[in-house]
């Protein structure tokens, strides 16, 4: 951490005093839920709050308002969770690979044209596909198919479509390699896909599970 | 009726699809075309497999909006989870011990 020359730090000052204890207030769900979603532990969620904010107090005299307060510590909160993956990033274990394995042989077995889609798998049409992202309830349906997702594919899966951090950095943060990221992320959007088909656009046919 | 009429159709357009790469060839490129860095557009054997397989077609239309609602997920405001009162009071005590 490098700090700011004091001539700087105090025309930053004169400008803006943004008040840390606010943000507790105006970004604390935002920054929560953001934590959360990705290490699905609300103890460590609250500690990465913390240390976001903590580092936002003392790097304040380097935000000038450039961006919005909350992009500024959202960012901040990014780079500490990108730097909390790397340290768990040898961990990956084959069984994220095998995550869904067992379903994608369902959705292409087909004894007739082997590697084409099963009847009762195949994707079925999204009614009013166009609308559902204006839904509330879309979101909350999507927030909880993507919780469903198991812990690794669901943090490569975020940082790459949520985040669209690319994909080589992905690969040497969680030190992982491209083919394996391909098949995790390959295997969310499957499993996220048939999830929102039957809890939400075919939610109300009844011909879900 | 329709679907005893796609029940019947379906083998020939599945020898069709034949000629093209599989079912589950193509949606693994679906997937990838998001991923790397280079190619985005689609081969075309695989342009003529979505045009028999609707199945197909259909997964790639809802990867794509899958795709898009992630991307708008980032810059929604509501916070599906709230931070707790307790760690509110806790996080700001902190940061008032910091500021002093
Ligand atoms: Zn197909």
């Amino acid at each position: 951490m490098t700090e700011t020359e004091p001539g700087n730090a105090s025309a930053a000052d004169a400008a803006i005093r943004p008040d840390p204890e606010r943000w507790v207030d105006n970004h604390g769900d935002y920054l929560f839920h953001f934590a959360l979603s990705r290490v699905r532990d609300a103890t460590k969620a609250e500690d990465f709050v913390q240390e976001t904010l903590l580092a936002g107090l003392r790097g304040m005299d380097r935000y000038q308002g450039r961006s919005s307060e909350r992009t500024w510590l959202g960012g901040i909160l990014r780079n500490k969770l990108l730097d909390h993956f790397r340290t768990l990033g040898r961990e990956t274990s084959f069984t994220d690979l095998d995550f869904y394995a067992d379903e994608e042989e369902r959705a292409f077995e087909n004894r007739a044209f082997p590697d084409h889609w099963n009847a009762a798998h195949a994707p079925s049409e999204w009614s009013a596909a166009g609308d559902a992202l204006d839904r509330e309830e879309f979101w909350k349906v999507f927030h909880s198919c993507s919780g469903k997702l198991p812990d690794r594919i669901a943090r490569v899966f975020l940082l790459r479509e949520v985040d669209r951090i690319s994909s080589d950095e992905i690969c040497a943060t969680l030190n992982i390699s491209p083919n394996n990221l391909w098949v995790m992320l390959h295997r969310a959007r499957m499993a996220l896909r048939r999830c929102l088909e039957i809890h939400w656009f075919n939610a109300d046919t009844g011909d879900a599970e | 009726m329709k679907r005893f009429v796609s029940r019947i159709l379906r083998p020939f357009v599945l020898l069709l699809a034949a000629g093209t790469p599989t079912c589950r060839r193509v949606v693994q490129q679906a997937s990838q075309r998001f991923d790397s860095v280079t190619g985005t557009s689609i081969p075309l054997r695989t342009r003529a497999h979505l045009l028999i397989c609707s199945a197909c077609a259909r997964y790639l239309r809802q990867l794509e909006l899958i795709h898009e609602a992630s991307g708008k997920l980032a810059q929604k405001d509501t916070s599906l989870s709230k931070l707790p009162d307790a760690s509110r009071t806790r996080i700001k005590a902190r940061l008032r011990c910091e500021k002093s």
